[in-house]
């Protein structure tokens, strides 16, 4: 499953585990994500997004609806909801 | 979050209020229940505009409800109460019992629209409770929770002299 924010369009990115001998191993930095149901007030039904904290925090402030919008154009959410 | 209320919810506040509460209680509960919108910068507003509106429409009563607060002011609100030696109630007084009062005085009042300090009173004594005639007339509501078997040694409350300023000259 593809770990991706429907919001933020956030995912995972990679990286160096690095010791203190300065080994560096592959290493993945993953996102904080979380599935999440969120009401819509105009369509008076639940939908259920893939969302990481920074897209919570997001549709808090600006609206769920907004945040929609806003995903919408950018290209994160294609699904259709 | 920042919410505009659109019913009265209790320990909250009322219709038409803007509160702030956590997100989690607004994203989950208020807003699919319907008992707010979040209060966004057009959302306050639509909400001014409309209040604007409401205001000559409400100014009646306003009026009433001020003349309803100076009526009150005027009112002794006694709560008679059992308690034991060292003042303590057996139960507690709370809004309803006020509302009860206030209703057998004349004044129709919902429990709700009177805020008692902490909640409810469990001691002998005098208290101020809030009552909310309407959104812009709030007004104090002294009251004194009695013992019940003290009634009629009960005197009457003196007045404190006001105190006289000198003046050195007069002219």
């Amino acid at each position: 499953m593809s770990q991706i924010c429907e919001i933020t369009g956030k995912k995972p990115m990679s990286g160096h585990n690095v010791s203190h001998a300065h080994n560096k191993t592959k290493r993945k930095f993953r996102v904080n994500l979380f599935k999440k149901r969120f009401y819509l007030p105009s369509e008076d039904r639940w939908i259920v997004l893939k969302v990481s904290k920074d897209g919570l925090r997001l549709i808090d402030k600006v609206g769920i609806e907004e945040a929609l919008k806003r995903a919408k154009e950018k290209g994160y959410l294609t699904r259709k909801i | 979050m920042e919410i505009i209320l659109l019913k009265d919810v209790e320990n909250l506040g009322f219709k038409d209020d803007i509160v702030e509460v956590k997100n989690g209680y607004a994203r989950n509960y208020l807003i699919p229940q319907g008992y707010a919108v979040m209060a966004t910068p057009s959302a306050k507003k639509q909400l001014e505009e409309k209040l604007r509106q409401q205001a000559h429409k409400e100014k009646h009563l306003i009026d009433e409800a001020k003349k309803m607060a100076e009526k009150l002011q005027a009112l002794s609100v006694r709560i008679f109460a059992k308690a034991g030696k060292a003042g303590k109630l057996f139960g507690s007084v709370n809004n309803a019992n006020i509302a009860e009062f206030l209703k057998e005085a004349g004044f129709d009042i919902d429990r709700k629209y009177i805020i008692v300090p902490g909640g409810n009173v469990k001691r002998l004594g005098k208290y101020v409770a809030k009552v909310r005639l309407h959104r812009e007339v709030v007004v104090d509501l002294p009251f004194e929770v009695v013992k019940l078997e003290e009634v009629q040694k009960e005197e009457p409350v003196k007045e404190q002299p006001e105190e006289e300023v000198q003046s050195e000259s007069e002219e």
